[in-house]
């Protein structure tokens, strides 16, 4: 992803910016509001997602939010904030924010929410791979249904994916518990169950069902 | 000082003007009727006494002494005049000294002073009260003898007129004295439906709309008017500096804090071991600190709000949908699920929505925080005519044998969570803002089940 990261506080910014890019985004970092004007100038349209702080030393942060949303910008902007007035979330929202985080934050909570931005702010591919009802993109790994993305977690979205791949749509629990964690993670068959569950909950408006086959695990089967 | 309006002893002005002009009117009435009567009461007698006087006059003419002898012949025309002028009773006597030679022998005769030829007096006969005239002329040259004529009348129908002409001026003086307590009463109605404008607009406003006050009012009033909205335009600032001091504050404090908390994340991933735990720490007390402002920030802003008395239409599910779709990443990193059970009502209320959404925040931040990995939160609507419960269930570990404990600020059950022990505070009160209430339970089969309870 490409990142514009607007940030004043020079540790912040520099932590930030490093943490991003070994996470292999690219980042350009504006410390004003006004560089951060210059940096869309410059290449608006590429930003992926828009990383903003609130205050700012030569401004607030919602103006420049207000400014691309009045351009008709459809980039995902995750606001940064340190004030706790409690209208302020609602009014970040209203202007145009798509999601915000309260100072300070872990960097897997930011990480999840970049991930969850740039899944929704994506466009709909042509050509994507047919599975009834979905349609899957496996570049950015997002399912479709007709013209609107199923939100799904992290681990329900594996799970997904394992059936797509899977001949017959027919899924083992060792098999699903293989794509979801990793060889040093002590789980048991229970997280597979809980997992599938909710994704189940999910999936039942599209009347896409998983069939519990004794012995063998799950076969998903979708009845319109 | 404040001036502020004393609740033990409220008074109106309408109902003291009222109390005055009731008071002047009932004197001025009861005045004007005296004046009125005691005025009636001397033209009426003046004219009685002249009609009187002038019929008695007659009789004396007639009197005459001839040869000795008096002769007089009684003029009843003049009699059927009195009668005319009023249906009253009459009475006359003619005597010559003491002699009665005419008339009723029983009349009162009135005292004469130095040989008066005139005296009207006002005496009872026969148990009615009686306006007596009494003329006297001598009835020969050498004055020996003098006749007198007793002419008396009953008052019976002049007092009946003296009493309407007092009670007609005094209605008069009762009717111009309403006209024109009437046209008072309007006038400061008048004077206070400005107040009554201004009062409206001051109340329908919102917590933030500080612009000034303007009314079409008079003059006198005009001044009040520009100190009110001096003292807004005053609160306004003040309200304005706070809080720019209070962003500016927690943005000083909490930026460095989520660089410290950054660079502890990182540092944690380059080391290894106990110092990696430490950093890990670090990171986590960071946060916690950082929390624990927030909250008492919030605080400070609900008692701000409370004072409002905020009340919108807020639909409820949709409400919790995105208090559910802010949290939803912190709850996945826990491996926590969430499930909404959505009313099939559109469950709408009338509250401090952004106040609501804070409580609400709290509550499930809360059961996230507590529920094991893979754990599920339950959240439900159910609504009756008078309340609207929210549930929130999660299978934690529950609130232990005193959950009305945890309701105080800075009580926690835990240790090395980074709560800072006011969610369940904040929660609750936000309830009681809305005149509801918060319980905690714990569950049959396990876990914490919160209720949110508001009127509807």
């Amino acid at each position: 992803m490409k990142c514009l990261v607007v940030e004043d506080t020079p540790s912040l910014a520099q932590h930030l910016t490093l943490h991003l890019t070994q996470a292999s985004h690219t980042v350009d970092l504006a410390t004003t509001l006004k560089q951060a004007f210059q940096c869309w100038e410059l290449s608006g349209p590429q930003y992926d997602v828009v990383i903003l702080d609130i205050s700012l030393p030569d401004g607030e942060g919602s103006t420049f939010l207000e400014a691309i949303r009045k351009a008709q910008s459809q980039v995902s902007v995750l606001v940064l904030t340190a004030r706790s007035h409690l209208e302020d979330k609602v009014h970040l929202l209203d202007a145009g924010a798509d999601d915000y985080l309260t100072k300070p934050f872990e960097l897997r909570e930011l990480d999840a929410r970049l991930r969850v931005l740039h899944r929704r702010g994506l466009g709909k591919l042509p050509d994507l791979q047919s599975f009834p009802p979905f349609e899957y993109d496996p570049i950015h790994r997002v399912f479709w249904c007709q013209r609107d993305q199923v939100l799904l977690r992290s681990q329900e979205l594996k799970l997904l994916e394992a059936f797509l791949q899977t001949p017959g749509h027919v899924c083992s629990k060792a098999s699903l518990m293989d794509r979801l964690y990793s060889l040093d993670q002590a789980v048991t068959e229970n997280a597979v169950e809980v997992h599938m569950g909710r994704l189940r909950k999910k999936l039942k408006v599209y009347g896409v069902e998983f069939e519990t086959l004794r012995g063998l695990g799950y076969r998903y089967a979708y009845k319109p | 000082m404040p001036i502020s309006p004393n609740p033990d002893t409220p008074w109106s002005l309408k109902r003291r003007l009222f109390r005055q002009w009731l008071f002047i009117l009932v004197l001025l009435s009861i005045g004007t009727y005296l004046a009125a009567s005691a005025i009636a009461q001397s033209v009426v007698q003046k004219s009685q006494d002249n009609l009187l006087q002038s019929i008695a006059q007659v009789i004396l003419d007639s009197v005459i002494q001839r040869n000795q002898a008096v002769e007089f012949d009684l003029p009843y025309s003049a009699f059927d005049v009195l009668g005319y002028a009023a249906p009253e009773q009459t009475y006359y006597q003619v005597r010559v000294n003491n002699d009665v030679i005419a008339g009723y022998s029983d009349l009162p005769i009135p005292d004469t002073e130095n040989n008066q030829s005139r005296v009207a007096t006002t005496d009872l006969y026969l148990g009615d009260p009686v306006r007596f005239i009494q003329l006297s002329k001598p009835l020969n040259p050498t004055q020996s003898e003098t006749v007198f004529v007793l002419l008396g009348q009953t008052r019976d129908s002049y007092q009946t007129t003296i009493g309407n002409i007092a009670i007609l001026a005094a209605s008069g003086t009762i009717i111009a004295f309403a006209v024109l307590a009437i046209l008072g009463f309007t006038g400061v109605q008048a004077t206070l439906k400005p107040l009554a404008r201004i009062q409206k607009n001051l109340d329908s406003r919102t917590v933030e709309d500080f612009t000034p006050v303007t009314a079409n009012a008079p003059s006198e009033i005009n001044s009040l008017i520009t100190t009110l909205n001096q003292t807004l335009e005053q609160h306004k600032r003040l309200l304005e500096q706070s809080r720019s001091f209070i962003a500016e504050a927690t943005h000083q404090i909490k930026t460095p804090i989520a660089a410290l908390s950054m660079e502890s994340e990182l540092l944690a991933k380059e080391l290894s071991g106990p110092q990696r735990d430490r950093a890990h720490t670090l990171s986590v007390r960071a946060r916690y600190t950082s929390k624990l402002i927030h909250q008492l920030l919030t605080q400070a802003s609900l008692t701000y709000r409370s004072s409002e008395h905020i009340q919108q239409p807020t639909a409820l599910p949709a409400l919790i949908r995105s208090i559910l779709r802010t949290l939803d990443t912190h709850a996945e990193q826990k491996g926590v699920g969430f499930n909404f059970v959505e009313p099939e009502a559109p469950s709408l209320i009338a509250c401090d929505a952004i106040a609501l959404r804070e409580a609400l925040v709290c509550l499930i931040e809360n059961a996230i925080q507590f529920s094991p990995p893979l754990g599920d939160i339950e959240i439900s609507i159910h609504q009756s005519p008078t309340q609207l419960d929210i549930h929130i269930c999660d299978d934690g570990p529950g609130f232990g044998p005193d959950p009305e404990r945890l309701k105080k600020a800075f009580v926690t059950t835990r240790d090395g969570h980074e709560g800072g022990g006011l969610g369940l505070a904040i929660a609750e009160r936000v309830a009681v803002q809305h005149r509801g209430w918060l319980k905690l339970l714990n569950r049959p089969q396990g876990g914490g089940e919160c209720v949110l309870s508001l009127p509807v």
